[in-house]
Protein backbone atom coordinates (compact mmCIF):
# COMPACT_ATOMS: atom_id res chain seq x y z
CA UNK A 1 0.00 0.00 0.00
CA UNK A 2 2.81 2.04 0.83
CA UNK A 3 4.66 1.56 -2.37
CA UNK A 4 1.56 1.96 -4.45
CA UNK A 5 0.69 5.41 -2.43
CA UNK A 6 3.80 7.03 -2.17
CA UNK A 7 4.67 5.92 -5.70
CA UNK A 8 1.91 7.53 -7.59
CA UNK A 9 2.14 10.54 -4.73
CA UNK A 10 5.59 11.38 -5.49
CA UNK A 11 6.10 10.14 -8.72
CA UNK A 12 9.55 10.35 -10.38
CA UNK A 13 10.26 10.82 -13.73
CA UNK A 14 13.92 9.31 -15.84
CA UNK A 15 14.26 6.84 -12.66
CA UNK A 16 15.15 3.87 -15.04
CA UNK A 17 17.30 6.32 -17.14
CA UNK A 18 19.10 6.93 -13.30
CA UNK A 19 19.18 3.68 -12.83
CA UNK A 20 21.04 2.49 -15.86
CA UNK A 21 23.31 5.22 -15.80
CA UNK A 22 24.18 4.15 -12.18
CA UNK A 23 24.84 0.48 -13.14
CA UNK A 24 27.27 1.65 -16.08
CA UNK A 25 29.04 4.18 -13.95
CA UNK A 26 32.53 2.62 -12.79
CA UNK A 27 31.89 4.11 -9.33
CA UNK A 28 29.00 1.69 -8.42
CA UNK A 29 30.66 -1.54 -10.34
CA UNK A 30 29.73 -5.25 -9.12
CA UNK A 31 26.58 -3.46 -7.57
CA UNK A 32 23.67 -5.72 -8.67
CA UNK A 33 19.99 -5.04 -9.88
CA UNK A 34 18.78 -4.75 -6.68
CA UNK A 35 21.66 -2.69 -4.58
CA UNK A 36 21.30 -0.14 -7.83
CA UNK A 37 17.62 0.30 -7.31
CA UNK A 38 17.96 0.98 -3.41
CA UNK A 39 21.32 3.42 -4.65
CA UNK A 40 18.72 4.93 -6.73
CA UNK A 41 16.49 6.08 -3.94
CA UNK A 42 19.26 7.75 -2.58
CA UNK A 43 21.03 9.45 -5.28
CA UNK A 44 19.82 13.03 -5.99
CA UNK A 45 18.99 14.72 -9.43
CA UNK A 46 20.43 18.59 -9.70
CA UNK A 47 19.90 20.46 -12.65
CA UNK A 48 22.27 23.09 -13.24
CA UNK A 49 22.25 26.62 -15.64
CA UNK A 50 25.07 27.48 -18.26
CA UNK A 51 27.49 29.31 -14.91
CA UNK A 52 26.01 28.21 -12.02
CA UNK A 53 27.83 27.41 -9.07
CA UNK A 54 27.80 23.59 -8.04
CA UNK A 55 29.47 24.94 -4.84
CA UNK A 56 32.19 27.27 -3.64
CA UNK A 57 35.90 26.92 -2.03
CA UNK A 58 35.57 26.80 1.85
CA UNK A 59 31.83 25.54 1.98
CA UNK A 60 31.23 22.58 3.73
CA UNK A 61 31.25 19.52 1.67
CA UNK A 62 29.18 16.96 2.09
CA UNK A 63 29.26 14.33 -1.21
CA UNK A 64 30.40 13.75 -4.80
CA UNK A 65 28.79 15.01 -7.93
CA UNK A 66 28.13 12.57 -11.23
CA UNK A 67 28.09 14.72 -14.43
CA UNK A 68 25.06 12.85 -16.21
CA UNK A 69 24.72 15.35 -18.87
CA UNK A 70 26.86 19.07 -19.57
CA UNK A 71 30.29 19.75 -18.60
CA UNK A 72 31.60 20.82 -14.52
CA UNK A 73 35.08 23.11 -14.06
CA UNK A 74 36.69 22.94 -11.10
CA UNK A 75 38.50 26.07 -10.15
CA UNK A 76 40.70 27.98 -7.56
CA UNK A 77 40.25 31.79 -6.97
CA UNK A 78 43.91 33.65 -6.60
CA UNK A 79 44.79 36.50 -6.06
CA UNK A 80 43.53 39.96 -7.57
CA UNK A 81 39.99 38.17 -8.26
CA UNK A 82 41.23 35.81 -11.02
CA UNK A 83 40.42 31.78 -11.44
CA UNK A 84 42.99 29.00 -12.25
CA UNK A 85 41.25 25.71 -13.88
CA UNK A 86 42.31 22.86 -12.22
CA UNK A 87 40.31 20.18 -13.94
CA UNK A 88 36.88 20.02 -16.59
CA UNK A 89 34.51 16.70 -16.12
CA UNK A 90 32.44 15.42 -18.29
CA UNK A 91 29.63 12.30 -18.44
CA UNK A 92 30.22 9.81 -16.35
CA UNK A 93 32.81 10.97 -14.45
CA UNK A 94 32.33 12.44 -10.67
CA UNK A 95 34.33 14.98 -8.28
CA UNK A 96 34.07 15.67 -4.78
CA UNK A 97 34.90 11.67 -3.83
CA UNK A 98 37.22 13.35 -0.81
CA UNK A 99 34.06 15.06 0.83
CA UNK A 100 32.43 11.74 0.90
CA UNK A 101 35.10 10.20 3.33
CA UNK A 102 35.94 12.78 4.94
CA UNK A 103 33.17 15.63 5.02
CA UNK A 104 35.59 18.65 5.04
CA UNK A 105 35.60 22.00 3.37
CA UNK A 106 35.89 22.40 -0.26
CA UNK A 107 39.04 23.31 -1.70
CA UNK A 108 38.08 24.04 -4.95
CA UNK A 109 34.71 25.69 -6.28
CA UNK A 110 32.73 24.10 -9.06
CA UNK A 111 30.79 25.57 -11.80
CA UNK A 112 28.31 24.06 -14.48
CA UNK A 113 29.31 24.90 -17.99
CA UNK A 114 26.34 24.60 -20.34
CA UNK A 115 23.39 23.07 -18.90
CA UNK A 116 24.43 20.57 -16.77
CA UNK A 117 22.53 17.62 -14.78
CA UNK A 118 24.27 16.15 -12.27
CA UNK A 119 23.66 12.95 -9.31
CA UNK A 120 24.53 14.32 -6.34
CA UNK A 121 25.31 10.95 -3.80
CA UNK A 122 26.40 12.54 -0.30
CA UNK A 123 27.61 11.27 3.30
CA UNK A 124 24.76 10.95 4.68
CA UNK A 125 23.20 9.02 1.85
CA UNK A 126 26.27 6.59 2.24
CA UNK A 127 25.78 6.07 6.03
CA UNK A 128 22.04 5.62 5.18
CA UNK A 129 23.26 2.97 2.71
CA UNK A 130 25.73 1.17 4.92
CA UNK A 131 23.26 1.14 7.70
CA UNK A 132 20.07 -0.91 5.83
CA UNK A 133 22.53 -2.11 3.05
CA UNK A 134 26.25 -3.09 4.65
CA UNK A 135 27.45 -5.08 1.41
CA UNK A 136 26.34 -2.49 -0.77
CA UNK A 137 27.95 0.55 1.38
CA UNK A 138 31.16 -1.72 1.38
CA UNK A 139 31.29 -1.87 -1.90
CA UNK A 140 30.80 1.31 -2.55
CA UNK A 141 33.24 2.65 -0.03
CA UNK A 142 35.66 -0.04 -1.13
CA UNK A 143 35.41 1.76 -4.97
CA UNK A 144 35.92 4.89 -3.44
CA UNK A 145 39.40 4.23 -1.66
CA UNK A 146 40.50 2.61 -4.78
CA UNK A 147 39.73 5.75 -6.33
CA UNK A 148 41.21 7.83 -3.88
CA UNK A 149 44.77 5.50 -4.17
CA UNK A 150 44.79 5.51 -7.83
CA UNK A 151 44.53 9.53 -7.89
CA UNK A 152 46.88 9.28 -4.20
CA UNK A 153 49.53 7.18 -6.37
CA UNK A 154 49.13 9.94 -9.68
CA UNK A 155 49.79 12.95 -7.23
CA UNK A 156 53.49 11.14 -5.65
CA UNK A 157 54.33 10.52 -9.42
CA UNK A 158 53.84 14.09 -10.26
CA UNK A 159 55.73 15.09 -6.70
CA UNK A 160 58.15 13.00 -7.83
CA UNK A 161 58.49 14.08 -11.16
CA UNK A 162 58.41 17.59 -10.07
CA UNK A 163 60.53 17.58 -7.66
CA UNK A 164 63.71 15.62 -9.70
CA UNK A 165 63.27 19.12 -12.46
CA UNK A 166 61.64 16.24 -15.11
CA UNK A 167 59.33 18.01 -17.45
CA UNK A 168 55.65 16.32 -19.01
CA UNK B 1 -32.08 60.86 -2.17
CA UNK B 2 -32.44 57.23 -3.34
CA UNK B 3 -28.64 57.27 -4.31
CA UNK B 4 -27.61 58.47 -0.69
CA UNK B 5 -29.95 55.59 1.00
CA UNK B 6 -28.23 53.05 -1.34
CA UNK B 7 -24.65 54.35 -0.30
CA UNK B 8 -26.02 53.74 3.42
CA UNK B 9 -27.16 50.25 2.88
CA UNK B 10 -24.00 49.30 0.88
CA UNK B 11 -21.70 50.41 3.99
CA UNK B 12 -24.20 49.06 6.29
CA UNK B 13 -24.42 45.65 4.45
CA UNK B 14 -20.44 46.30 3.98
CA UNK B 15 -20.26 46.35 8.22
CA UNK B 16 -22.35 43.61 8.69
CA UNK B 17 -20.93 41.17 6.23
CA UNK B 18 -17.37 42.15 7.69
CA UNK B 19 -18.60 41.97 10.86
CA UNK B 20 -20.26 38.11 10.39
CA UNK B 21 -16.40 37.13 8.47
CA UNK B 22 -14.72 38.70 11.58
CA UNK B 23 -17.14 35.95 13.73
CA UNK B 24 -16.81 33.69 11.54
CA UNK B 25 -12.62 33.45 11.33
CA UNK B 26 -12.64 34.44 15.44
CA UNK B 27 -15.31 30.99 15.67
CA UNK B 28 -12.77 29.25 12.99
CA UNK B 29 -9.49 30.00 14.83
CA UNK B 30 -10.77 29.73 18.16
CA UNK B 31 -12.57 26.40 17.99
CA UNK B 32 -11.21 25.09 14.70
CA UNK B 33 -7.77 26.12 14.24
CA UNK B 34 -5.98 26.33 17.12
CA UNK B 35 -7.31 22.81 18.88
CA UNK B 36 -6.32 21.69 15.54
CA UNK B 37 -2.57 23.28 15.53
CA UNK B 38 -2.50 22.33 19.40
CA UNK B 39 -3.91 18.57 18.14
CA UNK B 40 -1.86 18.33 14.95
CA UNK B 41 1.59 19.49 17.11
CA UNK B 42 1.19 17.09 19.81
CA UNK B 43 0.55 14.40 17.09
CA UNK B 44 3.88 15.39 15.23
CA UNK B 45 6.05 15.65 19.10
CA UNK B 46 4.44 11.87 19.44
CA UNK B 47 5.11 11.00 15.83
CA UNK B 48 9.07 12.23 15.59
CA UNK B 49 9.47 10.21 18.95
CA UNK B 50 8.06 6.52 17.51
CA UNK B 51 10.13 7.82 14.40
CA UNK B 52 13.48 7.82 15.93
CA UNK B 53 12.38 5.02 18.09
CA UNK B 54 11.47 3.03 15.43
CA UNK B 55 13.66 4.05 12.47
CA UNK B 56 16.69 2.20 13.86
CA UNK B 57 14.41 -1.62 14.38
CA UNK B 58 13.64 -0.63 10.66
CA UNK B 59 16.91 -0.25 9.46
CA UNK B 60 17.63 -3.41 11.20
CA UNK B 61 15.22 -5.98 9.78
CA UNK B 62 16.33 -4.11 6.03
CA UNK B 63 19.67 -5.18 6.94
CA UNK B 64 17.97 -8.99 7.27
CA UNK B 65 16.72 -8.45 3.71
CA UNK B 66 13.21 -7.21 4.25
CA UNK B 67 12.42 -4.78 2.27
CA UNK B 68 11.34 -1.06 4.12
CA UNK B 69 7.97 -0.80 3.87
CA UNK B 70 7.52 -4.61 5.12
CA UNK B 71 9.43 -4.11 7.46
CA UNK B 72 7.34 -1.05 9.28
CA UNK B 73 4.15 -3.21 8.37
CA UNK B 74 5.25 -5.85 10.25
CA UNK B 75 6.21 -3.42 13.14
CA UNK B 76 2.98 -1.62 13.01
CA UNK B 77 0.77 -5.13 13.19
CA UNK B 78 2.87 -6.33 16.00
CA UNK B 79 2.49 -3.31 18.02
CA UNK B 80 -1.10 -3.28 17.44
CA UNK B 81 -1.66 -6.59 18.47
CA UNK B 82 0.77 -5.82 21.47
CA UNK B 83 -0.93 -2.41 22.17
CA UNK B 84 -4.54 -3.86 21.69
CA UNK B 85 -3.90 -6.98 24.23
CA UNK B 86 -2.04 -4.58 27.38
CA UNK B 87 -5.24 -2.86 26.79
CA UNK B 88 -7.68 -5.45 27.30
CA UNK B 89 -6.09 -6.76 29.91
CA UNK B 90 -5.39 -3.28 31.91
CA UNK B 91 -7.94 -0.64 31.24
CA UNK B 92 -10.42 -2.33 33.37
CA UNK B 93 -8.19 -2.56 36.33
CA UNK B 94 -6.87 0.82 35.61
CA UNK B 95 -10.22 2.62 35.20
CA UNK B 96 -11.21 0.89 38.66
CA UNK B 97 -8.23 1.82 40.52
CA UNK B 98 -8.43 5.42 38.57
CA UNK B 99 -12.14 5.80 39.93
CA UNK B 100 -10.97 4.94 43.62
CA UNK B 101 -7.66 7.25 42.88
CA UNK B 102 -10.22 9.98 42.45
CA UNK B 103 -13.12 9.36 44.65
CA UNK B 104 -12.65 7.06 47.45
CA UNK B 105 -10.79 6.82 50.77
CA UNK B 106 -7.17 6.69 49.98
CA UNK B 107 -7.90 9.11 46.89
CA UNK B 108 -5.39 10.84 45.58
CA UNK B 109 -6.77 14.13 47.40
CA UNK B 110 -7.03 12.17 50.86
CA UNK B 111 -2.72 11.11 50.06
CA UNK B 112 -1.92 14.56 49.06
CA UNK B 113 -4.01 16.15 52.19
CA UNK B 114 -2.47 13.18 54.63
CA UNK B 115 0.95 13.81 53.24
CA UNK B 116 1.03 17.39 53.51
CA UNK B 117 -0.73 17.26 57.35
CA UNK B 118 2.15 15.31 58.36
CA UNK B 119 4.89 17.40 56.52
CA UNK B 120 3.24 20.86 57.96
CA UNK B 121 2.48 19.42 61.71
CA UNK B 122 6.61 20.63 62.59
CA UNK B 123 6.48 23.66 60.94
CA UNK B 124 3.22 24.84 62.64
CA UNK B 125 4.86 27.15 64.80
CA UNK B 126 5.78 29.05 61.93
CA UNK B 127 3.14 28.53 59.14
CA UNK B 128 -0.59 28.09 60.62
CA UNK B 129 -1.88 24.26 59.46
CA UNK B 130 -4.83 25.05 58.91
CA UNK B 131 -3.90 28.17 56.96
CA UNK B 132 -1.97 24.97 54.43
CA UNK B 133 -4.84 22.89 54.99
CA UNK B 134 -7.42 24.77 53.69
CA UNK B 135 -5.37 26.25 50.80
CA UNK B 136 -4.38 22.72 49.65
CA UNK B 137 -8.02 21.55 49.93
CA UNK B 138 -9.37 24.65 47.59
CA UNK B 139 -6.09 23.66 45.16
CA UNK B 140 -7.40 20.33 45.05
CA UNK B 141 -10.70 21.09 44.22
CA UNK B 142 -10.28 23.50 41.98
CA UNK B 143 -8.25 20.74 39.61
CA UNK B 144 -10.45 18.10 40.57
CA UNK B 145 -13.59 20.83 38.59
CA UNK B 146 -11.08 21.39 36.02
CA UNK B 147 -10.31 18.12 35.20
CA UNK B 148 -13.94 17.28 34.80
CA UNK B 149 -14.90 20.10 33.02
CA UNK B 150 -12.55 19.65 30.30
CA UNK B 151 -13.06 16.43 30.50
CA UNK B 152 -15.05 15.76 27.43
CA UNK B 153 -12.47 17.88 24.95
CA UNK B 154 -9.70 15.60 26.62
CA UNK B 155 -10.96 12.55 25.07
CA UNK B 156 -11.63 14.18 22.39
CA UNK B 157 -8.42 15.38 21.91
CA UNK B 158 -6.72 11.86 22.60
CA UNK B 159 -9.12 10.44 20.14
CA UNK B 160 -7.84 12.55 17.42
CA UNK B 161 -4.02 11.86 18.50
CA UNK B 162 -4.28 8.07 18.38
CA UNK B 163 -5.59 8.01 14.94
CA UNK B 164 -3.12 10.51 13.72
CA UNK B 165 -0.32 9.29 15.55
CA UNK B 166 -0.28 5.70 13.87
CA UNK B 167 -1.15 6.54 10.37
CA UNK B 168 2.00 9.87 10.29
CA UNK B 169 4.20 7.61 11.94
CA UNK B 170 3.17 4.86 9.25
CA UNK B 171 3.82 7.52 6.27
CA UNK B 172 7.00 9.06 7.75
CA UNK B 173 8.49 5.87 8.57
CA UNK B 174 7.53 4.59 4.74
CA UNK B 175 8.35 7.27 3.26
CA UNK B 176 11.07 9.24 5.10
CA UNK B 177 13.39 8.84 1.66
CA UNK B 178 10.64 10.35 -0.60
CA UNK B 179 9.95 13.12 1.76
CA UNK B 180 13.11 14.60 2.08
CA UNK B 181 13.93 14.05 -1.62
CA UNK B 182 11.11 15.96 -2.46
CA UNK B 183 11.45 18.61 -0.21
CA UNK B 184 15.26 19.12 -1.20
CA UNK B 185 13.54 19.52 -4.75
CA UNK B 186 12.11 22.88 -3.28
CA UNK B 187 15.61 23.59 -2.59
CA UNK B 188 17.77 26.08 -4.84
CA UNK B 189 20.72 24.89 -5.69
CA UNK B 190 23.04 26.61 -4.00
CA UNK B 191 21.68 26.06 -0.74
CA UNK B 192 21.15 22.25 -1.67
CA UNK B 193 24.38 21.55 -0.17
CA UNK B 194 24.19 23.11 3.11
CA UNK B 195 20.86 21.46 3.27
CA UNK B 196 21.17 18.42 3.20
CA UNK B 197 24.14 18.52 5.66
CA UNK B 198 22.37 20.53 8.10
CA UNK B 199 19.37 17.90 7.70
CA UNK B 200 21.66 15.22 8.48
CA UNK B 201 22.98 16.79 11.51
CA UNK B 202 19.76 17.67 12.98
CA UNK B 203 18.49 14.30 12.30
CA UNK B 204 21.57 12.22 14.25
CA UNK B 205 20.93 14.85 17.53
CA UNK B 206 17.54 14.61 17.40
CA UNK B 207 18.18 10.70 17.08
CA UNK B 208 20.38 10.05 19.75
CA UNK B 209 18.67 12.77 21.91
CA UNK B 210 15.37 11.28 21.75
CA UNK B 211 16.04 7.52 22.11
CA UNK B 212 18.58 8.88 25.14
CA UNK B 213 15.91 10.75 26.68
CA UNK B 214 13.66 7.69 26.10
CA UNK B 215 15.93 4.69 27.34
CA UNK B 216 16.98 7.41 30.11
CA UNK B 217 13.39 7.48 31.55
CA UNK B 218 12.95 3.83 31.14
CA UNK B 219 16.37 3.17 32.95
CA UNK B 220 15.39 5.22 36.38
CA UNK B 221 12.13 4.09 36.36
CA UNK B 222 13.13 0.21 36.52
CA UNK B 223 16.17 1.76 38.99
CA UNK B 224 13.20 3.55 41.11
CA UNK B 225 10.91 -0.04 41.21
CA UNK B 226 14.02 -1.92 42.06
CA UNK B 227 15.24 -0.16 44.92
CA UNK B 228 11.45 1.07 46.53
CA UNK B 229 10.12 -2.25 45.53
CA UNK B 230 11.02 -3.89 49.74
CA UNK B 231 9.22 -0.99 51.08
CA UNK B 232 6.15 -1.52 48.51
CA UNK B 233 4.90 1.80 48.23
CA UNK B 234 1.36 2.22 46.82
CA UNK B 235 1.07 3.01 42.75
CA UNK B 236 5.07 2.23 42.83
CA UNK B 237 4.82 1.87 39.24
CA UNK B 238 3.11 5.10 38.41
CA UNK B 239 5.60 6.97 40.42
CA UNK B 240 8.66 5.42 39.43
CA UNK B 241 7.29 6.37 35.61
CA UNK B 242 6.37 9.94 36.46
CA UNK B 243 9.83 10.55 37.85
CA UNK B 244 11.27 8.65 35.09
CA UNK B 245 9.68 10.60 32.47
CA UNK B 246 9.69 14.18 33.84
CA UNK B 247 13.37 13.67 33.79
CA UNK B 248 13.34 14.59 30.22
CA UNK B 249 12.82 17.98 31.34
CA UNK B 250 16.68 18.77 32.56
CA UNK B 251 17.26 20.10 36.27
CA UNK B 252 13.67 21.27 37.18
CA UNK B 253 11.99 17.38 35.99
CA UNK B 254 14.11 15.51 38.03
CA UNK B 255 12.78 18.11 41.07
CA UNK B 256 8.88 17.77 40.03
CA UNK B 257 9.15 14.05 39.15
CA UNK B 258 10.09 13.02 42.61
CA UNK B 259 7.40 15.36 44.62
CA UNK B 260 4.66 12.81 44.03
CA UNK B 261 6.85 9.51 45.43
CA UNK B 262 7.26 11.85 48.20
CA UNK B 263 4.45 13.22 49.37
CA UNK B 264 2.97 9.63 49.17
CA UNK B 265 5.47 8.20 51.59
CA UNK B 266 5.14 10.67 53.51
CA UNK B 267 1.66 10.00 54.29
CA UNK B 268 1.73 5.85 54.65
CA UNK B 269 5.47 5.49 56.00
CA UNK B 270 7.92 6.89 59.14
CA UNK B 271 10.37 9.35 59.18
CA UNK B 272 13.04 6.61 58.88
CA UNK B 273 11.32 5.18 55.08
CA UNK B 274 10.46 8.73 53.66
CA UNK B 275 14.08 9.06 54.07
CA UNK B 276 15.43 6.09 52.57
CA UNK B 277 12.57 7.27 49.48
CA UNK B 278 13.85 10.58 49.38
CA UNK B 279 17.60 9.23 48.78
CA UNK B 280 16.43 6.64 46.17
CA UNK B 281 14.37 9.35 43.85
CA UNK B 282 17.09 12.43 44.30
CA UNK B 283 20.58 10.48 44.98
CA UNK B 284 20.29 6.88 43.80
CA UNK B 285 17.91 7.72 40.72
CA UNK B 286 19.43 11.09 40.01
CA UNK B 287 22.43 11.59 41.37
CA UNK B 288 24.35 7.52 41.13
CA UNK B 289 22.36 6.58 38.31
CA UNK B 290 21.27 9.34 36.01
CA UNK B 291 24.39 11.86 36.42
CA UNK B 292 27.24 9.47 36.72
CA UNK B 293 26.21 6.45 34.98
CA UNK B 294 23.56 7.46 32.23
CA UNK B 295 24.31 10.81 31.11
CA UNK B 296 28.08 10.25 30.18
CA UNK B 297 26.84 7.31 28.05
CA UNK B 298 24.01 7.85 26.79
CA UNK B 299 23.66 11.47 26.12
CA UNK B 300 27.67 12.23 25.63
CA UNK B 301 27.43 12.92 21.52
CA UNK B 302 24.76 15.48 21.79
CA UNK B 303 25.91 19.15 21.16
CA UNK B 304 25.94 20.53 24.71
CA UNK B 305 24.08 23.41 25.68
CA UNK B 306 25.76 25.69 27.76
CA UNK B 307 23.62 25.11 31.46
CA UNK B 308 22.56 28.81 31.37
CA UNK B 309 21.75 28.40 28.18
CA UNK B 310 19.17 25.33 28.91
CA UNK B 311 17.53 27.32 31.45
CA UNK B 312 16.64 30.04 29.75
CA UNK B 313 15.63 28.08 26.82
CA UNK B 314 13.16 25.92 29.56
CA UNK B 315 11.96 29.14 30.38
CA UNK B 316 10.96 30.24 27.49
CA UNK B 317 9.23 26.67 26.61
CA UNK B 318 7.57 26.89 29.43
CA UNK B 319 5.91 30.65 28.76
CA UNK B 320 5.12 29.27 25.35
CA UNK B 321 4.33 25.44 25.64
CA UNK B 322 3.90 25.05 29.43
CA UNK B 323 5.52 21.12 30.25
CA UNK B 324 4.86 20.18 26.57
CA UNK B 325 6.94 23.38 26.01
CA UNK B 326 9.43 22.74 28.30
CA UNK B 327 10.04 18.37 27.17
CA UNK B 328 10.35 20.12 23.46
CA UNK B 329 12.08 23.02 23.98
CA UNK B 330 15.57 21.54 24.41
CA UNK B 331 15.70 19.80 20.48
CA UNK B 332 14.57 22.96 19.67
CA UNK B 333 17.56 25.00 20.82
CA UNK B 334 20.15 21.99 19.75
CA UNK B 335 18.05 22.31 15.96
CA UNK B 336 18.67 26.26 16.60
CA UNK B 337 22.28 25.35 17.47
CA UNK B 338 23.31 23.50 14.47
CA UNK B 339 21.64 25.82 12.08
CA UNK B 340 23.16 29.01 13.32
CA UNK B 341 26.57 27.85 13.43
CA UNK B 342 26.60 26.31 10.41
CA UNK B 343 25.61 28.98 8.78
CA UNK B 344 27.78 31.27 10.35
CA UNK B 345 30.60 29.12 9.05
CA UNK B 346 29.01 28.68 5.34
CA UNK B 347 28.73 32.85 4.81
CA UNK B 348 32.24 32.98 6.53
CA UNK B 349 34.75 31.00 4.85
CA UNK B 350 32.78 31.30 1.35
CA UNK B 351 35.78 31.64 -1.31
CA UNK B 352 38.58 30.95 0.85
CA UNK B 353 40.13 28.04 2.66
CA UNK B 354 39.03 27.63 6.09
CA UNK B 355 41.66 26.60 9.19
CA UNK B 356 42.34 23.12 9.79
CA UNK B 357 39.94 23.18 12.92
CA UNK B 358 36.45 23.84 11.24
Amino acid sequence: MGDTLWGSIFKKLGKNEIEKFLSENPLFEGLNSKEIKSLSNLIHLRKYKDGEIIFREGEPGVGLYIVMRGRVRIFKSVKEGNEITLAEFVPPQFFGEIAVIEGGPRTASAVAVGDTDLLGFFKADLMELIETNPRAGAKILLRISEILCKRLRNADREIARLSSGESK
Amino acid sequence: MNQSNSISLKIASGILLSLIIAGVSYGFIKFIFLPFIKIAGISLIITLMLFYLLDPVIAWLERKGIERDKSVKMIFLSSMVIFILIAVITLPGIAKKGASFMFEKGSIKEEILSGIEKASTPLEKFIPKQVVMEKTVRIIEDMQKSFFENLPSIINQISYIIILVPFMSYFILVGKRKLLNRFLEFVPNRYFEITLHLIHRINLQWGVYIRGKILESLILSAVIILFLLPIRPPYLILQALIAGFMNIIPYIGSIIGGIPGVIIAVSHFKAGVVLYVIFVYFVVAQIIVDEIILTPTLLAKISDLHPLTVLIVLFIGEEIGGIIGMIVCIPVAILLKIVILEAYYFFKYQGETPPEIY
